[in-house]
């Protein structure tokens, strides 16, 4: 195209606009019929103009385009997508006409050994127009790959791209606009080269960085949508437990008043009680008061722990009676320490016949109390656990208590001891609230 | 002397009940103990208790009284002003906090309101109640922020530990780590013998003893060293 004026100039150009309109409607996925049509109205018009001057006639394409697809009618993401379209478009016209143009005159010109003169042949431009179509029919197809890799239904990451997009365009024109006018365009076409391919690599680049971050932030707003929900979700389950409980305890006490009351005729009552008795005694999880502890974070690591367990065969009893507003440390050494001393708890009840884990979170008037007991096989030393990071052999007590240790050590507030009661081994962090 | 027998349950039919069914079991087992009061009301069993000084009695309360405080709430109380205090609960069901409520409280017993095994398990705490009041010889501890007090019975031994002023105490399914000092402890009259510089025994509690290997053992499992010393008077402990 920036070869010379001449007859034979227009047909090419002509052509590749065809072969950059066909190309705009494969990335858009635009199948109407009208799309097309007003591309034929065009046709003629456009090829002048293409020949006259290339950032006047993508301006006016962009135009055409904007007004053909109704794009300001159009939702946001559709809208977006198609201006995706005409964009890559334009970069894959521009990159592939640049590409032919140099590959003919600098690589397959001297090899021809075609005698360059002032009337470029008929066969000079064939040869650009074929591989220009080429280049635009490859360039396409990997870009319309790249398209569905990247997750195109995402709006922002469209929007991104468009802006990288628009800049590179821009640049690239103006930068052959400028070196051809000041004529030094042939001369300097390796220049050019290298100017689009690194505007090109910069485009990826700062699209790539881009993306990233806004999919990190993406990333964290849904996460936080996601705990919303959970924790939406918790409290409901929570209701709907203390409701169950509370149906159960007023059965009993009802059933248990009326059999006082009826000593003598409670033949039906005693049928009435055989009834419901499985249904009495059926073991729900012992999860008391859940709902008193206000620590979303803890809770939902409670909440998981206690799930992990459950999955482990191991039966859970969790107690918290009093409402428990604030802990005086940092939430994150706090759970770092519950879960230290939960998965502890969980592994030393493996070994053991009747797995059991009760974890009790008990507001005192001045600090809060988190009691972990659980069952345990063999023997324990108190005194070679005390020392960091120790393990038996036969039941892990000590995983991940150095960890431990250094995070009770760091705290004033805190204090922690392990002892066995009653054949379990009991876990006590007190956190005082000074 | 009659241990004094407190009852409180919100519900007034439970309440008539567990009283009559109470009395029948100090009737017919010939406890010495007596019904003093029965309320609905858990101030009531407060004002009682300030009232009149109710040393080591005996205490039957609902878990969930239904009157804003709880059989907690109360339980604590009870247990401030009367130290010897026998708490046994009653609860429509093993749903409540019992864990806790073992930890803070250490009731003597929980009674799940009519089952079957309703009658045997109130003789059975009545039977604790008495009986532990013949006052049996006890060690009293502390553990974090909670006194533990331990039937001297039940200690086998105590051992230093790597940490300085923290013994470890060794016993029946039990084992505490508290600070204290041996020597304290030697002579505080629980009858405790040092065999070892680092280890203090009770007797009473001996299995056997490997003289060769200078173990004492509690069960087949504990065992604690003694001192070539201290061999002399090994032999005479375990004779």
């Amino acid at each position: 195209m920036i070869l010379v004026a001449h007859n034979l100039f227009l047909i090419h150009e002509f052509v590749i606009f065809i072969a950059f309109y066909l190309s705009i409607a494969y990335l858009g996925k635009i199948r109407d019929i009208s799309y097309y049509a007003y591309g034929g109205l065009i046709l003629i018009p456009i090829t002048f103009l293409s020949a006259f001057d290339n950032l006047i006639f993508f301006m006016v394409v962009t135009i055409y385009y904007y007004l053909i697809r109704k794009l300001w009618k159009q939702k946001y993401l559709k809208r977006n997508f198609e201006l995706l379209a005409l964009l890559e478009g334009i970069a894959i016209n521009i990159v592939s006409t640049f590409f032919s143009s140099y590959l003919i005159k600098d690589v397959i010109q001297p090899r021809l050994n075609i005698r360059l003169t002032y009337n470029i042949s008929l066969e000079i431009i064939l040869y650009d127009v074929v591989l220009a179509i080429l280049l635009t029919v490859v360039m396409t197809w990997v870009v319309n790959f790249y398209n569905k890799k990247i997750t195109i239904s995402n709006s922002t990451e469209v929007t991104i791209l468009n802006t990288e997009l628009t800049f590179f365009i821009i640049i690239i024109l103006l930068v052959i606009k400028w070196f051809f006018s000041i004529k030094m365009l042939s001369q300097l076409s390796n220049i050019v080269l290298l100017v689009i391919f690194a505007q090109f690599i910069l485009t990826l680049f700062v699209t790539l960085v881009a993306v990233k971050k806004y999919r990190k932030r993406n990333e964290m707003i849904v996460l936080k949508k996601q705990m919303k929900i959970m924790s939406l979700y918790n409290h409901e389950i929570e209701q709907n437990y203390q409701e169950m409980r509370k149906f159960k305890h007023d059965l009993k006490n009802i059933l248990s008043s009326l059999k006082i009351n009826n000593q003598e005729s409670n033949s039906y009552l005693k049928k009435v009680e055989q009834y419901l008795h499985p249904f009495q005694n059926k073991k729900i999880d012992h999860i008391i008061n859940l709902e008193n502890l206000k620590l979303q974070s803890l809770k939902m690591l409670i909440i998981t722990k206690i799930m992990d367990a459950k999955a482990k065969g191991i039966t859970i009893a969790f107690e918290c009676i009093r409402p428990v507003e604030s802990i005086n440390l940092n939430e994150v050494d706090l759970n770092r320490i519950i879960g230290i001393l939960f998965d502890n708890a969980i592994e030393a009840t493996q070994n053991t016949t009747d797995k059991e884990i009760h974890i009790l979170v008990i507001k005192h008037n001045d600090s809060v109390e988190f009691t972990i007991e659980n069952s345990f096989s063999g023997e324990v030393n108190l005194d070679k656990i005390k020392k960091l990071g120790y393990t038996t052999k036969q039941n892990n007590q000590g995983i991940g208590l150095s960890n431990l240790s250094r995070l009770v050590d760091k705290y004033m507030q805190l204090s922690f001891a392990q002892y066995v009661e009653n054949k379990l081994f009991v876990s006590t962090l007190i956190i005082e609230d000074k | 002397m009659k241990i004094p027998v407190l009852l409180c349950d919100d519900d007034n039919n439970l309440l008539n009940y567990y009283k009559d069914k109470i009395q029948e079991i100090i009737n017919t087992e010939n406890f010495q103990a007596q019904i003093i009061q029965v309320s609905t009301n858990a101030e009531q069993v407060i004002e009682t208790l300030k009232n009149d000084l109710i040393d080591g009695g005996i205490y039957f309360l609902d878990i969930e009284l239904a009157s804003g405080k709880n059989g907690i709430d109360l339980a604590e109380k009870i247990n401030q002003l009367d130290s010897e205090a026998n708490i046994i609960f009653l609860t429509s069901y093993e749903e409540y906090a019992i864990y806790t409520l073992q930890r803070e409280i250490k009731p003597l017993d929980f009674i799940v309101k009519s089952s079957e095994k309703e009658q045997e398990q109130l003789v059975r705490a009545l039977k604790n109640a008495t009986q532990k009041n013949n006052k049996e010889a006890v060690m009293a501890i502390k553990v974090l922020n909670r006194k533990i007090k331990i039937k001297l019975s039940d200690i086998f031994f105590i051992e230093t530990s790597a940490e300085p002023h923290k013994v470890i105490l060794h016993g029946k399914n039990i084992q505490y780590p508290f600070y204290a000092s041996m020597k304290n402890l030697e002579n505080k009259g629980y009858g405790l013998v040092r065999v070892h510089e680092s280890f203090l025994i009770n007797p009473e509690n001996i299995e056997s003893i490997d003289f060769t290997k200078r173990k004492i053992y509690f069960n087949k499992r504990i065992y604690c060293f003694f001192s070539a010393a201290k061999l002399r008077l090994v032999k005479k402990l375990f004779k």
